[in-house]
């Protein structure tokens, strides 16, 4: 019944419906291909927005959990991955309301590269981006940002995740473009 | 279009920002999945304590259920004693016998009782304040 639901006969099938469905049958290994298919990318979304690795795993597991108990909930008109990072963005704001904290604690740099120390050149340049974007942005000014750019969705589909309106989310982005404009400007 | 260079730039710094996840994490998310689907395991002695509790409860309604059936002699005594503090009237002496037949039904001896005293107020009253048959004088 609620696999029925899942797929309105004028909706195109996502790619991974049919894995969704067989999921909601009772088919464990159907839900496991889902975690595989898109765990990496929960947890670097999570990563950015906690900036601690062992926080970032812990809600991995949690937004996985979550999803996994309101399958039924999914729309398969969307895609899975913009269901994933709605529950995931809800988890970590969660844990920052209980936790009381965001962003300003240093990152640990634990991702291996091809050369370590080039790697952490590297990394060092491209952090101070969207370190500096941390530091003069929001909070939603910058999951935002992330979303939008890091993320490579729509203004629609970022809209829909933080629950706002398209023209929302382009006055902020533009808003927060001003304010980097000012904070490069003013370093 | 042209791309903005603003929005490209951050595209690309974000991309080279990519946290790997960690070895094995999806192995413990489904790890985590399984256990959560799974129902609670009861406990191994949750069977014969169920079973105890049931006799446990069985045992006492039966006990219960005796306690009942048994013919209730403490009620009966107020009773048998206050019948004879009632003036007895010649046609009242059934009573006992009623008193006998009480002792198995409590809301029948209770009955009865009001009746017989109700009987005894109703002598006493006609014995002290009617008047009385007159004399005829020669």
């Amino acid at each position: 019944m609620l696999a029925d639901r899942l797929q309105p006969p004028d909706a195109e099938p996502g790619p991974e419906a049919g894995l969704v469905r067989d999921a909601l049958r009772g088919e464990a290994e159907a839900f496991n291909q889902l975690i595989r298919l898109h765990h990496r990318r929960i947890f670097n979304f999570l990563h950015q927005m906690a900036r601690q690795r062992q926080d970032a795993e812990d809600l991995t597991q949690q937004t996985f959990l979550k999803a996994y108990h309101h399958l039924a909930r999914f729309d398969s008109r969307r895609p899975l991955i913009n269901w994933l990072l709605t529950i995931a963005r809800r988890t970590a704001l969660n844990h920052f309301r209980s936790a009381g904290k965001w962003a300003e604690v240093p990152d640990d740099l634990a991702s291996p590269g091809p050369s370590p120390a080039h790697a952490a050149e590297q990394r060092e340049r491209m952090d101070n981006l969207w370190g500096r974007m941390r530091a003069v942005l929001s909070r939603r000014q910058f999951e935002i940002l992330w979303l939008r750019f890091g993320e490579g969705l729509s203004t629609a589909e970022t809209a829909q995740i933080v629950g706002l309106t398209q023209t929302h989310v382009k006055v902020l982005i533009f808003r927060a473009r001003q304010a980097l404009g000012k904070g490069e400007s003013s370093s | 279009m042209k791309p903005d260079p603003w929005e490209e730039k951050l595209r690309s710094a974000a991309a080279r920002l990519n946290h790997d996840a960690p070895e094995g994490l999806d192995q413990r998310i489904i790890h985590a999945v399984a256990r959560s689907a799974r129902p609670p395991a009861r406990p191994r002695f949750a069977g014969p304590a169920a079973i105890l509790f049931a006799a446990a409860c069985a045992a006492v309604v039966f006990y219960s259920y005796q306690e009942a059936a048994k013919p209730v002699h403490a009620p009966a005594a107020p009773i048998a004693l206050a019948v004879p503090a009632v003036p007895v009237q010649p046609e009242e002496a059934a009573v006992p016998i009623t008193t006998e037949l009480l002792q198995e039904d409590p809301l029948q001896d209770e009955a009865d009782s009001v009746y017989s005293d109700a009987r005894s107020a109703v002598s006493f009253l006609a014995a002290n304040f009617l008047p009385a048959t007159p004399q005829k004088s020669g």
